[in-house]
């Protein structure tokens, strides 16, 4: 029964009243000027727990918690100044200790004359509405956030997040399903570390979440850490206060994962909370999916870029070695954490061609690796793939991870390595190496499209590898025939030093037809020549090799520079395919400490007088040899004391893409103003100073210290 | 190392009259010389005199040259280049001395008009 202070008038009006205050389902309760509960309904009773005695002469503030303390006062304030307080939603706190959600409207309560004597209070409990309504608001950003994610992890992410709001969990976990294997690709929550669970484990194991996706229905248990005791299935019927419920998520036909909640202590759901669980579940399956889709779209495209760009890459390859260096740094850019590869060498031997990590630190460790992985090459991971097709391995459960090989399988661990690709490099039916791509623990896993790829790779390697084999050889033997050309040794003569040099073009360019000449002819002249057949490879050095004899027998009869040259050109033009060619060349009397020269289409020779001026040796200048017809060869004549320093040169010591041929030559100029005396020397000086390394062309070199 | 990529040159053949102007666009070097040689092959273009527009060209090397050569061998005074003044192609042709055997015009009109009497009085 309640207790009123406030006299209600007799009569059937008042009866009334007090029958409609005492059905109420919202808390009706009075109280005085000073805050004291004067009145109290049974509706009262079910919402704090208090008794109308426990109530009734006690301050409301009891029901108040001491956040809101002052809050209190305020509405006393209002009302006693006569207005009314409407759906004034705020806390307060329950007889046990709990805090409720209550919307309040307080109006003041006069007497006959207008005197307020006190307030009434009518508060309704909205803790239902306001959790539905943040379950509700939960649903729709989750909603918002998973049709926005764009890839699996966004999905996994959002999903986690949210759950753990909603609920409080100690642990959400997300499991997407991968090669037969389910695999826990997030968690959080309170206390993750307390729930014990492997990171993956296979579709068949006996876990919640593989039943779950096995099933296509919600598996809830009572316990943790216990699963299979007290487990329970089939829908929604988990009213038993369950401490993990797992959902499957399901998207068309498919169970692509399962979202796992857990509780240390068993949990209450509640409608609403189930309600949110289905169906932000569901949201997350289809969400899971479509980024799935287009994960795969966005690895299918990033495999065709790589494919383009290797394709680029080796179509160029010069180098075996060097082609497999730049394949294995390109692979960690792309698709792989590290990468190694092998050559084959005519023995049937494995070597390391090239080994590369994304990351710098790890590429000793690499290194390794790609050691131990060819110890033994015969039935090694390596070796086996050679005579056949490629390999994928993985540490997935049920498949052997590097397990006839536990050195590797160490050194693969300390690298995080879970997952490798191993092709052959073949052209031609033949193997000649091997190539390894490895995945490490965080960034991807590799699948049979990754090894299709890493196969096509290997095939298209292969074939680069194999023709920059080709051209190595050959450009070996043009260098090998160029040399053998050029004059076995400088002669030796009195009162002049000479040193000579010819350094072919970097490998990835073919040999041309530059040479050298020195003939001392029995009348003290001392012939001297450079010359450069245009054009490359075997020919130019094969052409080179008939027009030098041809130019030092010239000499060698006495012919003077001019008629040298002109029958040489003639000599040329004869042949049926003539070929341009370039000479410098002098006959120096050493009687007369003078010299006369021919320049045909080639840079000036330089000339360091004792004085230490350096002169351009242009002289008449001659169009090249072996192309035009009718051309009077000129000569001049030109000093060269004793202690002067002439250098004959092909262009390739000038001759820069980015550089004017007149800059080039000032430069050279400069340099050869400082050079040492000595012929030796000097060479050695000036391929410091203009970095001949690097040349795209040939370079021969003429030194003489008279 | 693997070799440089091989530079782009790219040619342009105009017919006018009794001269074709052979204009060319990038790199001419031992890549590009086959394909330099085959777009000047005097066999192509029926008989023409030939200009050879050689202002975008900011490189070459002997693999062009020789190529130029021949050709002005074999055509004589129907056979003209056009070369920007300064240009590195100009310093090549000075320093090999080949411009005295090849008539150089810094335009392709003047270029064309010689071409063209050259064919005449040919």
């Amino acid at each position: 029964m309640s207790t009123s202070l406030f006299h209600w008038p007799a009569g059937p009006a008042s009866d009334h009243l007090a029958a409609i205050v005492e059905s109420s389902d919202d808390a009706i309760l009075s109280k005085d000027p000073t805050g004291r509960i004067m009145s109290w309904n049974p509706a009262a009773t079910r919402m704090y727990g208090y008794a109308p005695d426990e109530a009734v002469g006690r301050p409301i503030s009891m029901l108040i918690p001491p956040h809101r303390a002052g809050e209190e006062m305020q509405i006393l304030r209002r009302i006693l100044a006569g207005e009314r307080v409407s759906h004034y939603e705020t806390e307060r706190l329950t007889k046990d200790g709990r805090v409720i959600m209550v919307s309040l409207t307080v109006s003041p309560v006069r007497n006959a004359e207008g005197t307020v004597l006190g307030a009434s209070v009518i508060a309704r409990d909205v803790t239902s509405r306001h959790r539905r309504a943040r379950l509700s608001a939960l649903l729709h950003d989750v909603t918002a956030k998973l049709s926005r994610a764009v890839t699996p992890s966004d999905v996994v992410d959002v999903t986690v997040e949210h759950a753990v709001e909603a609920f409080g969990a100690d642990a959400v976990a997300f499991g997407v399903r991968q090669n037969g294997e389910v695999r826990i690709a997030a968690s959080g929550g309170r206390h993750p570390e307390r729930i014990a669970r492997p990171e993956s484990f296979p579709l068949e194991a006996d876990e919640p979440m593989a039943e779950a996706m096995r099933t296509r229905a919600p598996v809830w248990a009572s316990e943790s850490g216990n699963p299979t005791n007290g487990r329970s299935r089939g829908g929604e019927d988990w009213g038993g206060s369950p401490a993990v419920i797992v959902l499957p998520l399901v998207a068309g036909d498919a169970a692509l994962g399962a979202l796992s909640v857990s509780f240390e202590r068993p949990h209450e759901f509640d409608a609403e909370e189930r309600a949110l669980l289905f169906a932000a579940s569901q949201q997350a399956a289809y969400a899971l999916g479509r980024a799935q889709i287009y994960e795969l779209e966005r690895l299918d495209a990033e495999r065709q870029a790589f494919l383009g760009e290797a394709g680029g890459l080796l179509a160029g390859s010069r180098d075996p070695r060097g082609t497999l260096v730049e394949l294995s740094e390109l692979s960690v850019r792309h698709l792989a954490d590290f990468a190694c590869a092998y050559l084959m060498d005519d023995a049937g031997e494995l070597h390391v061609a090239a080994v590369a990590h994304s990351h710098p630190d790890l590429r000793a460790r690499t290194s390794d690796l790609a050691e131990q992985l060819k110890a033994a090459p015969g039935d090694g991971i390596v070796g086996r793939v050679l005579d056949g097709a490629g390999e994928l391995h993985g540490d997935s459960p049920g498949k052997p991870w590097l397990d006839d090989d536990p050195a590797a399988h160490a050194i693969a661990r300390s690298l995080d390595a879970h997952s490798l690709l191993v092709a052959p490099l073949r052209a031609r039916d033949r193997a000649l190496g091997a190539l390894v791509l490895g995945a490490a623990a965080v960034t991807r896993r590799y699948d049979s499209p990754d090894l299709a790829l890493a196969e096509d790779l290997g095939q298209r390697a292969g074939l680069a590898v194999a023709n920059a084999q080709l051209f190595r050889r050959e450009h070996e033997a043009a260098v090998t025939l160029q040399r053998a050309l050029l004059p076995q040794g400088l002669p030796e003569i009195e009162g002049l030093e000479f040193a000579a040099r010819y350094e072919p073009a970097a490998p990835g360019l073919q040999v041309g037809g530059d040479w050298y000449e020195v003939v001392s002819v029995d009348d003290g002249t001392v012939g001297l020549t450079i010359g450069d057949v245009a054009g490359r490879g075997l020919r130019a050095a094969a052409v080179m090799g008939r027009i030098r004899p041809a130019l030092a027998a010239y000499v060698l009869d006495g012919h003077r520079p001019q008629e040298a040259v002109g029958r040489l050109d003639r000599l040329m033009r004869e042949l049926a395919d003539p070929v341009m060619t370039t000479i410098f060349h002098m006959q120096f009397d050493r009687s007369r400490a003078c010299a006369r020269f021919v320049r045909a289409g080639h840079p000036p020779a330089l000339l360091r007088t004792p004085d230490g001026a350096v002169t351009e040796l242009e002289g008449t200048g001659n169009p090249p040899v072996g192309v035009l017809s009718d051309v009077t060869y000129a000569e001049d004549e030109v000093a060269m004391p004793a202690g002067s320093l002439l250098l004959l040169y092909t262009d390739g010591l000038i001759e820069r893409r980015d550089l004017d041929l007149r800059e080039g030559l000032a430069r050279l100029k400069r340099s050869l103003a400082e050079a040492p005396p000595e012929p030796h020397a000097c060479l050695d000086w000036l391929s410091d100073q203009l970095g001949c390394d690097d040349v795209p062309d040939d370079v021969a070199m003429l030194a003489v210290a008279t | 190392m693997t070799g440089r990529r091989p530079q782009q040159l790219s040619i342009e053949v105009e017919h006018v009259g009794t001269v074709a102007i052979v204009a060319a666009n990038g790199e001419v070097d031992l890549a590009t010389a086959d394909e330099f040689a085959n777009a000047l092959d005097p066999d192509r273009h029926d008989g023409r005199g030939l200009v050879l527009d050689l202002r975008s060209v900011p490189f070459m090397d002997s693999s062009g040259l020789a190529v130029v050569v021949r050709v002005a061998d074999r055509l004589r005074d129907r056979f003209a280049v056009v070369v920007a003044e300064g240009s590195p192609v100009e310093r090549l042709f000075e320093l090999t001395e080949v411009l005295g055997s090849l008539s150089a015009f810094r335009d392709t009109g003047a270029a064309a008009e010689a071409v063209a009497a050259g064919g005449a009085g040919a």
